[in-house]
């Protein structure tokens, strides 16, 4: 157009006369105008006809893709494009159809997973056993009422958060891993147990150990969590303890029988003239009561081994035993204790202490006076006697005290199910100076004849190695003051002694202590697969079996975890270089090294008490009254856990005797070790 | 002549066979079966048996409470405790209890018909 009127005004200028000059003018305006008009057309049919059906369309198909258009509405025309319209109602309607589809199938989903969800959980409420359904990643899914009953003394379970809050994390997590492992490699298909595994779970309060059965939650080949289902260890203990208890009422049965028998083949054998074969019958009848009174000795002996394995029963120095009495004994005047360092009693301790700790308790109450605490270890059976003076207990007046509950820790029990649980008694005897003792017949040993099974765990051979660690400590970390530290207390439990000789660590178990304070939430504990038998004689010690480690992690694996569990932490451990040279063994193999600063609590409890004397953790737990439960003492576990509580405990009396930062600390522990060395002769 | 027997037992053969034995052999017997009963019998004086016999279990009564009763009012009677428990504890309870011997069942009636005869020579 533009092109036109330029070629108009210049045909305009060129030409010669007017009237061809207004020929020009109108020709000019006239194709103008057409062309004005031949555009608009043009821009009002490509309008019409495309551009406003497309625009529709497009608008069509949107509003379907969004799902705002109802099913149904017709598609607008647009004949000139062609297969477009047609193609887009098709591609709307598929979609409709497909939402549609999927909106009832996800409904009905929905409610059938809400109707099972609904049904499961109510099978869960009921059930006897505490159920807690947690995710890979060891978050609480679910949990019914019997589970937060069972685990209530320890905390709250709470959904959507870690189970870790209340079960110790590496029993479980350790679990999960076997398996997970189990699973992988498909050896559930063959497994007796299939994807389900027993394990003891130790409760956060270090205390309770609940026993669990962990099943995995697979959805195909995923793994998507784990159930825990459990009831409370005491029960079972409970109920396996009344078995025991049964058989030994049944003993005493079969004695009263055969009593009876007895008598009556001895008043026939005096019936004169008894024809022939009376008498041949009634001797063969008295050896058989002989042998009946001997099975009921059997039973007896049957039933209290199995009472001695389902208790937690073990050998404590009777001394140790006493001193648990004094602190248990809420009294005026304490209870004197006398025991020789060397015996052993075999029982459940927290029970016996408890048991003479409310007597003593109930003695002073009734006006008894000198109560005295004595262990007398006879031939066949020791004693334990508790002396005192005044007013006479008869039977009749210990009967009422036998038969009250112990202790609510203990659950609702007597005196008489603990003495029952012991097989044994209780009684009051006269003693010739006036005064009075009640008398308890325990099993005793004498230490120093069983090799085998020994309360204090011989001194681990001292050797110096403190070149273990790197001498130049940075500097802010030498002046750390010891209850400013991060530190890692640990501790192993191992095949043997010699680590050069092939020995190797079959557990090990670490606390992160920070600032001083132990914290419970940061655990490693595991067994370690040493890769070779265990001695029969160091699993009586730690009780760690061949079957317990056959599924462990190697060393290797161990000690790397580990190294990162105690990343730029010291490292603390109670006769530190036995454990570190079997670290650091393994550490060898697994080609890392370990360069944390090492504190040996031996030798710092030396600084404070000098070198006579046994430095044990006992005797160390002892004197700054750390409660040991018997359950948990030689493991890594119980072990670490009361080298921590003892670390803590030395802290102001280390500040008081000048060790204050962590640099002194190495400075007095080198020059003790350096005083044994000398002392032993090395 | 033949003392005065107390036989303290319960149920059992021995209840029903001792006492008839016994006063064939001369005794005086007198047979109670739980610790009420005993307390009646021996409550007044002149009442005290010379022997008396008496088993750990009474029921629900604790043998060794009416041994200890016993020897509390007749101080010079001769006490037998029968027990089906196993071992030196039942005999150091019974003579913590009092008793002067102790018989662990199942026992020959001879060894008890000696024990008693003793006594009656003792006396």
């Amino acid at each position: 157009m533009a092109g036109l009127v330029v070629l108009v005004a210049i045909l305009l200028s060129n030409a010669a006369t007017p009237e061809a000059r207004v020929l020009l003018v109108r020709f000019a305006v006239v194709t103008i105008f057409a062309g004005v008009v031949t555009s608009a057309a043009v821009w009002i049919w490509l309008d019409t006809h495309i551009a406003r059906p497309l625009d529709k369309l497009a608008r069509y198909g949107l509003a379907a893709a969004h799902g705002d258009r109802p099913v149904g509405e017709p598609v607008p025309t647009a004949s000139h494009l062609g297969l477009a319209g047609p193609a887009v109602a098709a591609l709307s309607f598929s979609l409709q159809a497909a939402k549609s589809g999927r909106d009832e199938a996800v409904g009905g989903a929905i409610a059938r997973a809400e109707r099972q969800t609904a049904r499961l959980e109510t099978v869960l409420h009921d059930l006897r056993e505490g159920i807690v359904i947690c995710t890979r990643d060891h978050f609480v899914l679910f949990y019914n009422p019997r589970a937060a009953e069972i685990l209530k003394a320890i905390g709250p379970l709470g959904l959507r958060r870690p189970i870790f809050d209340l079960l110790s994390a590496d029993p479980v997590g350790h679990s999960l891993v076997r398996l997970e492992k189990r699973f992988r490699e498909k050896r559930h298909l063959t497994h007796p147990d299939g994807v389900s595994l027993s394990f003891a779970a130790l409760c956060t309060d270090s205390r309770t150990t609940v026993e669990a059965m962990m099943t995995l939650v697979r959805h195909g080949d995923l793994l998507e969590g784990y159930i825990l289902s459990f009831s409370d260890e005491t029960e079972i203990l409970a109920a396996s303890a009344e078995a025991e208890r049964q058989l030994i009422a049944l003993a005493v049965k079969i004695r009263e029988e055969a009593a009876s028998l007895h008598l009556v083949a001895d008043l026939l054998d005096r019936v004169d003239g008894l024809p022939s074969p009376g008498p041949a019958l009634i001797e063969t009848m008295v050896a058989s009561v002989a042998d009946l009174a001997v099975s009921a000795d059997a039973l007896d002996r049957l039933a209290m081994d199995h009472l001695a394995r389902a208790w937690p029963m073990g050998a404590i120095a009777a001394a140790t035993l006493f001193d648990l009495v004094i602190e248990r004994a809420r009294m005026d005047q304490p209870v004197a204790v006398a025991a020789d360092p060397r015996t052993l009693i075999l029982c459940d301790s927290a029970a016996i202490a408890t048991l003479l700790a409310r007597l003593s308790e109930w003695l002073a109450r009734r006006g008894g006076q000198a109560l005295f605490l004595a262990c007398v270890p006879e031939a066949e059976m020791g004693f334990v006697d508790l002396a005192f003076t005044g007013d006479e207990i008869r039977i009749r007046d210990l009967s009422a005290f036998l038969d009250k509950a112990l202790d609510h820790d203990l659950g609702p029990v007597t005196a008489r199910d603990v003495l029952a649980r012991h097989a044994t008694d209780i009684w009051p005897e006269r003693l010739a100076d006036g005064g009075q003792r009640l008398r308890m017949p325990l099993e005793m040993r004498d230490a120093s004849r069983v090799r085998a099974l020994p309360i204090h765990w011989p001194e681990r051979r001292p050797s110096y190695d403190f070149d273990l660690f790197d001498d130049r400590l940075p500097d802010d970390l030498a002046a750390t003051p010891l209850d400013r530290l991060t530190a890692v207390v640990f501790d192993t439990e191992t095949t043997g002694l010699e680590p050069s000789r092939g020995d190797r660590m079959v557990s090990i178990s670490g606390v992160r202590l920070v600032n001083g304070r132990i914290i419970a939430a940061e655990v490693f504990n595991t067994f370690v697969n040493p890769e070779r038998p265990i001695p029969p004689a160091s699993t009586l010690i730690h009780g760690i079996t061949d079957a317990m480690v056959a599924d462990a992690p190697p060393a290797v694996d161990v000690v790397r975890r580990f190294r990162d569990f105690a990343r730029d932490a010291v490292l603390v451990a109670h006769n530190a270089p036995f454990d570190m040279r079997f670290l650091v063994l393994a550490g060898e193999m697994a080609d890392i090294g370990f360069t944390n600063p090492v504190l040996d609590t031996v030798l710092l409890a030396a600084h404070l008490h000098g070198t006579e004397g046994a430095l044990t953790l006992d005797r160390l737990a002892e004197t700054y009254g750390v409660d040991l439960p018997e359950e948990s003492r030689h493991t890594a576990y119980g072990d670490a856990m009361a080298t921590a509580a003892v670390f803590t405990c030395m802290l102001k009396p280390l500040a008081a005797a000048g060790v204050v930062t962590l640099e002194q600390a190495i400075r007095a522990s080198e020059a003790q070790s350096a005083l044994r060395r000398r002392q032993s002769g090395y | 002549m033949s003392g005065t027997l107390l036989i303290v037992i319960d149920d059992s053969a021995m209840a029903r066979w001792l006492p008839g034995h016994f006063e064939a052999l001369g005794w005086s017997v007198a047979h109670v079966s739980t610790g009420v009963d005993v307390v009646d019998f021996a409550c007044g004086t002149n009442r005290c048996p010379d022997v008396a016999l008496i088993d750990a279990v009474l029921g629900d009564d604790d043998g060794h409470v009416v041994c200890e009763d016993i020897r509390a009012a007749c101080p010079d009677a001769y006490l037998v405790m029968t027990s089906a428990r196993a071992g030196q504890t039942a005999r150091l309870k019974a003579l913590a209890a009092g008793a002067d011997a102790c018989l662990l069942k199942p026992f020959a009636l001879s060894r008890l018909e000696t024990l008693l005869d003793r006594r009656h020579e003792k006396k």
